[in-house]
């Protein structure tokens, strides 16, 4: 019996941190690609139609929200997941503003990772709570 | 009056005839014993004389005695007359001559010609060299020392004795207080009392001769000045063509001053340069300013210089326009060292800018993302050890606070060092947090203000307007001591319009020697920016930095 695992494709140009999240998330998820840049991110996402895409922001010279409004604006179905440090309400804006569904920040990855994926997937917004409370 | 003299003479002549007519008709008769004519008899004087013969004849005799002393007498007063007539018209013309040769506007002297010795001299001679005529009549030219150049005189008395006349001559003279002067005239040759004479006539012209030599000595010292001074001069006439050059100039170009007169000079001129310099000269030259100017000036070995060309007008006395002077001076030097320092004052901002991007992102990038890792274990650490002693969960817990805000505090410092707001948000964003930051640090409310900023601004325009307004408000915080502050930002067409104003104490700006790093910052990052920053202020009036860069960068390269 094949189960059905959701599919994810990772972009942060952090190797340790795109280590960690591939090893966190492979156990319940099918984690596709792992890409270090923004172009790599766009060109894996149009080829193997991730259902989930976890974006960091800064890539080096690349932009998450930039690949994040790319992905929103050519009518991608993958729901997109910022996975960042920038615990900002004006990043949150500017991520969700992209078409993004869930914003992390990495110093809540563990708890709030999950969370958001599944609320994607259920076609909810997700923001990490701290920043909520920050925002509030 | 000759008409009158002729008249009396014929009327003499026509009596004379009549009474020897009478004499010889009477003696006649009385020879041939005849009876006078009948004319005779029946005049009345005939009538009169008794006709004994012998007392006819006395009485004929007496009659012709009268006669002729009546025409001596008569002829006698003619010729009084006559030369009373021609005594009085001598003496009024040796009067008039007299006066004339006296009171004469030009010094006149005669002197003799063999022994230089004054035989008269008038009053302006005496005016003009101070002696009485008195004083020189009868002495030797020379000895008096009126000739400064003995020499001159003599050369001149050969001219005359060979020629006849010296219609232009020119000498010095000595007064009689010792002054030298400068007579100018002419000299002739004349027999005055039997021997020849110099008759001199000559006005004075120390004064004006004077005057010429200053000038010509001025002009003479403006020249020398104008070739030996290391700037490029020339001259130009009221109809805008260029009259003269100095040594300068025609070193400087190799070209000669006729090539240069007119509109030759434009030859030289970069043609990229030449529009604009005629443009600029043509203007100011109907409005008769003064112009300042820089363009390329082609050099002898070819290669063109940029000159700053300063040109006034010139005006007669009498005020009538007269053209320009101007001067250039070789500015090419200091033109590349300005484009140097530029250069070099860009490249170190750029570093700095590199730099701080650099740590910012080593700071965001590396330690950061450990920090979050490392939350992240202490997170897991937390949620593993499910169960355990109490204590033990609220030092990992402590351990996860402490480890977060480290890594907030260190966000910080990477967006105060390089805000990648300004990168992935844009500028709008950078600029808004920045103020808010401000108000919430400095108490100070910043109202902020942005209007159909484009989207996409090249980074290096987008973090020049940054760097100014973080500069702006840096020096509203320490120096203003405004209770508010405004930050506005616009679009002006391809410009990007900042405007950072304050309420606060203001200063005068023209009272200040220079101004601060700040300022310079602000002024030297919009330069490079391609744009530029004025800044306005006044005591107790606030101040407003206002500046204009366009949206799209380009690097400056210099001036």
């Amino acid at each position: 019996l094949q189960v059905h695992r959701t599919s994810v494709l990772l972009a942060d140009d952090n190797s340790a941190i795109l280590n960690h999240v591939t090893h966190m998330l492979e156990k319940d998820f099918d984690v596709v690609a792992a890409v270090q840049d923004g172009p790599s991110a766009l060109h894996k996402c149009t080829s193997l139609k991730p259902q989930i895409v976890v974006l960091d922001i800064s890539m080096g010279a690349s932009s998450g929200i930039d690949v994040a409004r790319e992905l929103h604006d050519s009518g991608s179905a993958s729901k997109i997941i910022f996975l960042t440090v920038h615990e900002d309400p004006d990043f949150v804006n500017a991520a969700l503003g992209a078409g993004a569904s869930a914003y992390v920040v990495k110093s809540r990855l563990g708890s709030d990772l999950l969370l958001a994926i599944r609320a994607a997937l259920a076609g909810k917004l997700f923001v990490s709570p701290s920043l909520l409370y920050e925002a509030h | 009056m000759q008409r009158l003299y002729s008249y009396l003479e014929k009327l003499e002549v026509a009596a004379m005839r009549h009474v020897r007519s009478c004499q010889l008709s009477c003696l006649a008769c009385s020879l041939a014993a005849v009876p006078p004519p009948k004319s005779l008899q029946d005049s009345v004087a005939f009538s009169l004389f008794p006709s004994n013969f012998v007392s006819a004849i006395v009485f004929l005799a007496l009659a012709a005695l009268i006669a002729l002393l009546l025409f001596t007498w008569s002829r006698w007063k003619l010729t009084r007359k006559s030369l009373e007539a021609k005594d009085a018209q001598l003496q009024m013309s040796e009067e008039l001559f007299s006066k004339l040769f006296r009171r004469a506007p030009l010094s006149v002297s005669i002197s003799t010609a063999d022994k230089h010795e004054y035989l008269d001299v008038n009053e302006q001679f005496e005016l003009i060299t101070g002696y009485q005529r008195e004083e020189v009549i009868g002495h030797n030219v020379f000895d008096l020392g009126i000739w400064v150049d003995p020499a001159e005189r003599v050369a001149i008395v050969k001219r005359l004795q060979e020629m006849g006349r010296a219609p232009e001559i020119e000498f010095q003279f000595r007064r009689k207080n010792g002054e030298i002067g400068i007579a100018q005239g002419s000299a002739e040759l004349i027999v005055f009392a039997g021997q020849q004479c110099m008759l001199g006539v000559s006005a004075d012209v120390t004064a004006p001769k004077r005057a010429e030599q200053a000038l010509r000595e001025s002009e003479r010292r403006f020249r020398l000045m104008a070739d030996t001074a290391p700037v490029l001069m020339w001259l130009s006439g009221p109809d805008k063509r260029c009259t003269d050059f100095n040594s300068s100039w025609l070193e400087f170009t190799g070209r000669s001053l006729e090539q240069e007169f007119g509109d030759g000079w434009a030859q030289g001129v970069h043609p990229e340069d030449l529009a604009s310099c005629m443009s600029t000269y043509t203007q100011a030259f109907e409005a008769h300013q003064k112009f300042s100017m820089e363009y390329r000036l082609r050099r002898h070995d070819g290669e063109y210089r940029w000159v700053l060309d300063q040109g006034v007008p010139r005006f007669l006395e009498n005020g009538d326009f007269a053209g320009y002077i101007g001067s250039c001076v070789d500015i090419t030097d200091e033109k590349e060292a300005k484009a140097a320092r530029a250069e070099i004052s860009g490249r170190m901002i750029h570093a700095q800018e590199q730099e701080r991007s650099r740590i910012a992102r080593e700071l965001h990038d590396d330690i950061n993302q450990r920090l979050a890792l490392l939350a992240n274990g202490l997170q897991e650490l937390r949620h593993a050890g499910n169960g355990s002693h109490p204590d033990q969960a609220r030092e990992i817990q402590s351990l996860w606070q402490l480890t977060s805000e480290i890594a907030a505090d260190i966000q910080q410092m990477s967006h105060q060092l390089h805000p990648a707001k300004l990168h992935y948000l844009g500028l709008a964003a950078a600029a808004r947090d920045l103020c808010q930051e401000f108000s919430r640090q400095h108490k100070i409310p910043v109202e902020y203000m942005v209007c159909d900023l484009p989207r996409h601004i090249e980074e290096n325009v987008s973090l020049s307007i940054f760097r100014t307004i973080q500069e702006a408000l840096r020096n509203v915080a320490k120096h203003s001591q405004a209770r508010q502050a405004r930050v506005e930002l616009s679009c002006h067409g391809d410009n990007i319009r900042l405007i950072v104003a304050d309420d606060g104490i203001g200063f005068d700006l023209h009272g200040r020697r220079q101004l601060g790093l700040g300022l310079i910052s602000m002024q030297e990052r919009m330069r490079l920016a391609g744009g530029d920053l004025s800044i306005h202020s006044r005591p107790r009036l606030g101040t407003r930095i206002e500046a204009t860069v366009p949206a799209v960068f380009r690097m400056m390269r210099g001036a």
